[in-house]
């Protein structure tokens, strides 16, 4: 079988504006997280991959299908956007069917599978009103359910989880690894790392047009545990803890609040860090208000995993 | 939570007062009107209108320029003279005219992006009423629309003054404050209008062909009436027969043979801005009901 | 369903399959443009000459003095090449082929079409098709209802007489025709329009002001306009008034042959548009 998705030494440019650049990209079948925070590139990347957008230069194909032949390609593909529009006026339900009228399936049986989709996507009751009212939780269920209404063996997936309610992001995680578990292929966009790592077989890093890191989650996963993380801690004693913490060798720095009612720590050993913190209340040497992670999001990582100190410590 | 405590200050600062809460979105209406390339280049060609019509004026009291003439001193006189005529043909209607270009440009991005981003709620939210909105709106357009009528006609009529001396300027008294009413009888209605259109169509481009296109049906409209029908009410649809009209009545200017009387003219530009203001009323609130 | 839902579809390409999806985009597209709030502002446009039409039926039933079937259909052919060529049909099309894809993009919901399996040409077809043949029935409608509200005052007799023993049939065919060939030509330049540019109101404006002044270019520049090919049809000839330049009107099966072949190239440019045609919805 051809590769599922292959990106030949491709470029993108608005104007002057680079969204990808040079990117050689060839994905397997499972399910693949496409991760970068906004603005470096996951839309481009999946517009692309959909024809929406030509590449300035090189070329994508699905399957070995060319994006500028839209009769084959759409018959495997399916695509929930990030953009949250629809055409005015429509139900849930009209969206759904009247598209799938265009792809050739006779109005019987293009209604059938409308609620067959709806029905995975949770949205039967709302299914008759119209989507302008719907909430933007909704909005992300009914465009899931457009893209995997024609059963299409490849899904490609922009933020699908954006909006939704923790009980909605669950089901949703749930239908992912169940069509892949039925043997389609999901390519899902994420700025947040951690969904991804709960879904993916595989990640594809992206930053600031280009691919950072592509392979397996482990790899990923083992590069961020050795990434110093930062933690804040509210406290009155903050200088005190600070030079108590300085006594561990896992510190790597200490910066103070400006308040000097806190202080932000960067550790090699997360673990370590919350055991000494606990000594130290336990004692009742410092007296802990909050404390919590400083950057516990996809941007840290990057700035680890791209920058050349991150690459060097 | 502590990470509020930390980061979060509640402002303690000096509030602007009430009743110039409404310039705040002037200010930032005019700012970014201007921010516009083509809106500025569009602004300052509307005053070269009015420097041709200070040089007619010019010649009008310029000796040596009339003895080139070599006519009689009545007859040039006569055809270089300065009157409420000159004021409508040569500053009033080119500025008019190019003020509804301007008002072309202008007016879909006061309201249609808010009401299109669905920032209504995000304004209004603030201590800040619909009828603040609108008037904060309405000056930013008023604004720039003055300075390209209402100001140069002015000037214009201080610059006649002073060259024609104190008998001309004794027997025009009135002239300058019926210019001004010409002017803004015209701006304040112009603006109404295009707000509400604005207001009713959302997408900007789509704005602008409905603020062009309204009066040129209204005026084919009214063109067949009149011809069809042997009558004159049609040039009640006839947005420049109507401000002729209005215009005739305020510098005491005999109206043209087949005008409309001007107070159905009045009625007209009345009942037209009222529409206009409900229209306001009814499409700027804070939301919006899906049916 | 028990079957893959692919199975159920005619083969990639087929004419059968094509002939599926040109119908589902031209039924999708005809409730879009002509079943939603949008097009509010089409049915008023339609609805102005008719509005005229009963003024004017109005004041001839008030004074019928000097007033015949031959008058109004005089009176008619002004209001047509007049308010209705110029203004209604110009602008009733302009209003709804530019929105077939610019009103897509300012709803951001063009890539629910573009993420079909059809081809884009076929979209620009389908979406075309739907175009002529709504505002075909629109305006078409609404010039045989205004031309038969001129001849109510005449009574029923008066009416049947002059359509069927008189010229009045043959009158209101050529109107209707005349006013579908207009949404023919007027279409597929807006059409067009749509596709090319950004801001389409500024070129529909500069197309307005060429065939607002097309009664004073000279000849061989008159024939670059679509209002002249129409008016070289209409059933009874007006004078463009004391500045025109006159030109001879081009026989009817140029005007017809030439409005046919002129949408059918700007079509296909449309469509070589259309396949190079990027999703980006940036700023209005």
């Amino acid at each position: 079988m051809s590769e599922l998705l292959v990106f030949d030494n491709v470029s993108k440019f608005y104007g002057e504006v680079l969204g990808v650049n040079r990117v050689n990209l060839s994905l397997a079948p499972g399910i693949t997280g496409l991760v970068g925070p906004n603005g470096s590139g996951k839309t481009t990347l999946m517009n692309l991959a959909t024809g929406l957008i030509q590449p300035t230069q090189g070329t994508v194909t699905v399957r070995g299908i060319p994006t500028s032949d839209p009769e084959r390609l759409f018959r495997l593909v399916g695509y929930a956007t990030q953009f949250d529009s629809f055409p005015p006026g429509l139900t849930g339900r009209q969206l759904i069917s009247r598209y799938l009228e265009v792809h050739g399936y006779p109005r019987s049986v293009a209604q059938e599978l409308t609620q067959a989709a709806i029905a995975r996507v949770g949205l039967s009751e709302a299914a008759d009103r119209r989507v302008g009212g719907y909430s933007k939780g909704m909005r992300q269920r009914i465009k899931l359910a457009q893209a995997i209404a024609h059963d299409p063996p490849v899904l490609i997936l922009d933020e699908p989880l954006n909006g939704l309610d923790p009980m909605a992001r669950a089901e949703a995680i749930q239908l992912f690894q169940a069509l892949a578990e039925a043997g389609r292929h999901v390519l899902l966009s994420s700025h947040i790392l951690h969904e991804v790592d709960l879904i993916s077989d595989r990640v594809v890093l992206v930053s600031s047009g280009y691919i950072v890191a592509a392979g397996e989650i482990e790899g990923v996963r083992t590069e961020i545990h050795d990434h110093p993380i930062q933690i804040y801690v509210r406290c009155r004693e903050a200088r005190h803890l600070a030079a108590r913490l300085f006594e561990s060798d896992h510190l790597v720095e200490v910066t103070l609040h400006e308040d000097l009612q806190g202080l932000n720590a960067r550790t090699r050993d997360a673990d370590r860090f919350y055991l000494t913190l606990n000594e130290l209340a336990a004692s009742g040497e410092v007296t802990i208000e909050g404390l919590g992670p400083a950057d516990e999001d996809v941007q840290a990582v990057y700035s680890y995993l791209i920058t050349e100190e991150g690459a060097s410590s | 939570m502590a990470v509020y405590g930390r980061t979060y200050r509640a402002y303690s600062g000096p509030l602007t007062p009430e009743r110039q809460r409404p310039w705040v979105i002037t200010r930032y209406g005019l700012a970014e009107l201007f921010d516009s390339r083509f809106f500025l280049a569009q602004f300052l060609l509307c005053f070269i209108a009015p420097l041709v019509a200070s040089i007619r004026i010019y010649l009008g009291h310029n000796s040596e320029v009339i003895a080139i003439f070599q006519m009689a001193a009545s007859q040039v006189e006569k055809l270089l003279a300065v009157d409420a005529a000159v004021f409508r043909n040569w500053v009033l209607w080119p500025q008019s005219v190019l003020a509804f270009l301007l008002a072309l440009s202008a007016g879909p991005t006061l309201i249609s992006p808010d009401l299109r981003n669905n920032a209504m709620p995000l304004y209004l939210a603030r201590p800040l009423s619909r009828m603040e909105y609108i008037a904060g709106k309405l000056v930013a357009l008023l604004i720039p629309l003055a300075a390209v009528t209402l100001a140069p006609t002015l000037v214009l009529y201080l610059f006649q003054c002073l060259l024609a001396g104190f008998s001309w300027t004794g027997q025009n008294l009135w002239l300058g404050p019926a210019l001004a009413a010409a002017c803004l009888v015209w701006i304040l209605a112009l603006s109404l209008a295009v707000l509400a259109i604005s207001a009713v169509v959302k997408w900007r481009p789509v704005a602008r062909l409905a603020i062009f296109i309204l009066p040129v049906f209204l005026s084919g409209a009214g063109l067949i009436l009149n011809l069809v029908l042997k009558t004159q009410w049609g040039s009640l649809l006839r947005l420049g027969d109507v401000l002729l009209a209005i215009w005739a009545s305020l510098l005491a200017l005999p109206l043209d043979p087949g005008s409309v009387s001007p107070w159905a003219a009045w009625a007209m530009l009345i009942l037209v801005s009222a529409l206009s203001l409900l229209v306001l009323r009814l499409r700027v609130r804070a939301y919006e009901v899906e049916r | 369903m028990t079957t893959e839902p692919v199975a159920l579809l005619p083969a990639p390409g087929s004419p059968a399959l094509r002939r599926r999806q040109l119908r589902a985009v031209f039924r999708n597209e005809l409730a879009r443009s002509f079943g939603s709030r949008r097009a509010i502002l089409l049915y008023l446009a339609a609805f102005a000459p008719i509005g005229l039409a009963i003024v004017v039926a109005l004041v001839t039933m008030l004074e019928p003095e000097g007033q015949s079937p031959a008058t109004a259909s005089q009176t008619y052919a002004w209001i047509y090449q007049v308010f209705v060529l110029r203004l209604v049909l110009f602008f009733g099309n302009v209003w709804a082929f530019i929105n077939l894809f610019r009103g897509e993009v300012l709803d951001r919901s063009l890539h629910f079409s573009f993420l079909t399996p059809a081809r884009r040409e076929l979209i620009v077809l389908g979406k075309f098709l739907a175009g002529v043949t709504g505002t075909s029935l629109l305006f078409g409608a609404a010039t045989l209802v205004s031309y038969v509200v001129m001849f109510l005052p005449f009574g029923s007799a008066g009416l049947v007489d002059f359509v069927f023993a008189g010229p009045g049939l043959g009158q209101a065919a050529a109107y209707v025709g005349i006013t579908a060939l207009a949404c023919v030509g007027y279409g597929s330049l807006a059409l067009l329009l749509g596709l090319f540019f950004t801001n389409s109101v500024l070129p529909a404006l500069v197309l307005f002001a060429w065939e607002t002044i097309e009664f004073l270019l000279p000849g061989a520049l008159k024939r670059v306009s679509v209002i002249h090919y129409l008016k070289s049809l209409a059933p009874l000839p007006l004078s463009d008034g004391p500045f025109a330049i006159v030109a001879e009107p081009s026989p009817a099966w140029v005007s017809i042959g030439g409005l046919l072949v002129l949408a059918a190239v700007l079509v296909t440019i449309a469509c070589w548009r259309a396949r190079r045609f990027e999703i980006r919805y940036g700023e209005d």
